[in-house]
């Protein structure tokens, strides 16, 4: 009976222990920024990633094809103005992309980006409808999320026809050797089973 | 308590304790067990994943009102639990100016630009930093009111900037008041063009101009910026910074 008390106070203590703690977004001063030069302050604090961040700086090749090509389809995806673009055509100088045809480029980037939208539509409703019990519609979910792969590889595949080999293999190159790299992927926060 | 050193009277009171432990405390210690320790041990899950990132250029596109661009993104495709996810994005200029911009709330996609102007006096790194912030329904998180939320990862990128500073003298006038202008003697940096074509301003004295251009350094090397340019004229004699890339 001793052992049990032991073992239950423990339990409880190690429990509002662990319920206490945070989780992962603690917020952390860091000396790796230097001031400005001129003295004024650069109020720069940097947060400690959540553990089983993967930074893609340190390993590139953890970050999924498909996340890094999502990220570069949905940032070019929505530049409808001539000074949106412009911006866009600075940017694709940049990054030695300046030959590509930023026409079709958008044009595809905003295909796919409408098309998800879709597919986000159906599965925020989906969710919200069952929030309760997301398994109960896990296989709803896995079609879904496998109607977004396939959309994601129906676009890179067009690249070819709509950039021309060369186009397209400059693009890919961007997304495993620049984008890749600028991405961190964060694990979501923990919660009680009931919200999965 | 545990001890066995015990007067009679603890005994008999240790038997009342252990009997109405055993009664009525017991079932409410393993009840409040079975309540909260065993969901909070088994049930805890992640709630998927995101990704997040930061980049920078120099939107070159108007002349007259170049900028260091700094984006900040988040992005969830399987958002299944209603998070909110927005960003906060600031570049910081060598000298410490600041922009700053957040972007609108989004389950799936959120993304801002932020642009400082640049300040051909305020050459050097660019710092560029997101936060990333997110609202979880589950842990109490209101995105109208912003409480209970948090920003749960930070990116950032430094854009390297620097100017190409050249020397040009008129070499040959024409007709319509413009002249040709070649690079001085020596002169030798990462953006300049081997001659352009520019209006006289002087009377009767040698021409100058002070070319300057904008590059940026990436890892392929120093890339010019078209169109981030800047000339200044003299006459009669060039100005002082002659010819060096730098800060």
């Amino acid at each position: 009976m001793r052992k049990l008390f032991i073992f239950l106070g423990l339990a409880v203590i190690s429990t509002a222990a662990f319920v206490a703690a945070p989780k992962g977004n603690t917020e952390h001063s860091t000396s790796s920024i230097t001031a400005p030069k001129d003295g004024t302050a650069q109020a720069a604090t940097l947060l400690q990633d959540p553990p089983g961040t993967i930074d893609g700086a340190i390993t590139p090749e953890l970050i999924p094809d498909d996340v890094a090509y999502s990220l570069f389809f949905n940032f070019l995806a929505g530049r409808g103005t001539e000074k949106e673009k412009n911006s866009l055509r600075a940017y694709m100088q940049q990054v030695q992309l300046g030959d590509i045809d930023l026409e079709a480029l958008i044009s595809t980037s905003q295909e796919y980006q409408n098309a998800l939208n879709n597919i986000d539509t159906q599965q925020s409703a989906l969710a919200r409808a069952n929030h309760q019990d997301l398994r109960g519609i896990e296989t709803q979910l896995n079609e879904l999320q496998q109607r977004r792969l396939v959309l994601l590889n129906e676009k890179v595949q067009s690249l070819p026809n709509r950039l021309g080999k060369t186009g397209a293999a400059n693009i890919q190159r961007h997304v495993m050797e620049y984008i890749k790299r600028k991405v961190k992927i964060i694990p979501g926060p923990m919660t009680p089973e009931m919200a999965h | 308590m545990f001890l066995n050193c015990h007067s009679p009277v603890e005994k008999i009171s240790r038997r009342r304790i252990h009997s109405w432990h055993r009664d009525r405390l017991c079932p409410i210690l393993i009840t409040a067990f079975i309540v909260c320790l065993f969901p909070l041990s088994t049930v805890f899950g992640q709630m998927g994943q995101y990704a997040v990132y930061s980049d920078t250029w120099v939107d070159s596109s108007n002349p007259n009102a170049i900028s260091i661009v700094g984006c900040g993104v988040t992005q969830d495709n399987q958002n299944y639990y209603g998070h909110t996810y927005w960003v906060v994005t600031t570049v910081t200029s060598a000298s410490g100016r600041t922009a700053t911009s957040t972007s609108y709330h989004s389950g799936s996609y959120a993304r801002v630009e932020t642009y400082l102007p640049w300040d051909w006096n305020d050459p050097g790194n660019y710092f560029i930093q997101t936060r990333h912030w997110m609202c979880c329904p589950y842990m109490g998180g209101n995105p109208y009111t912003g409480q209970g939320c948090y920003p749960t990862s930070t990116t950032s990128t430094t854009e390297v900037t620097g100017i190409s500073r050249a020397q040009y003298v008129n070499a040959v006038q024409y007709n319509d008041g413009t002249g040709g202008f070649v690079p001085i003697a020596g002169c030798n940096v990462t953006c300049m063009p081997s001659s352009f074509i520019d209006t006289l301003h002087c009377n009767n004295q040698l021409e100058y101009r002070l070319r300057l251009q904008l590059w940026i350094s990436t890892p392929v090397g120093r890339v010019c910026v078209p169109q981030a340019i800047n000339l200044n004229t003299s006459c009669g004699a060039p100005l002082l910074a002659q010819c060096y890339d730098g800060p």
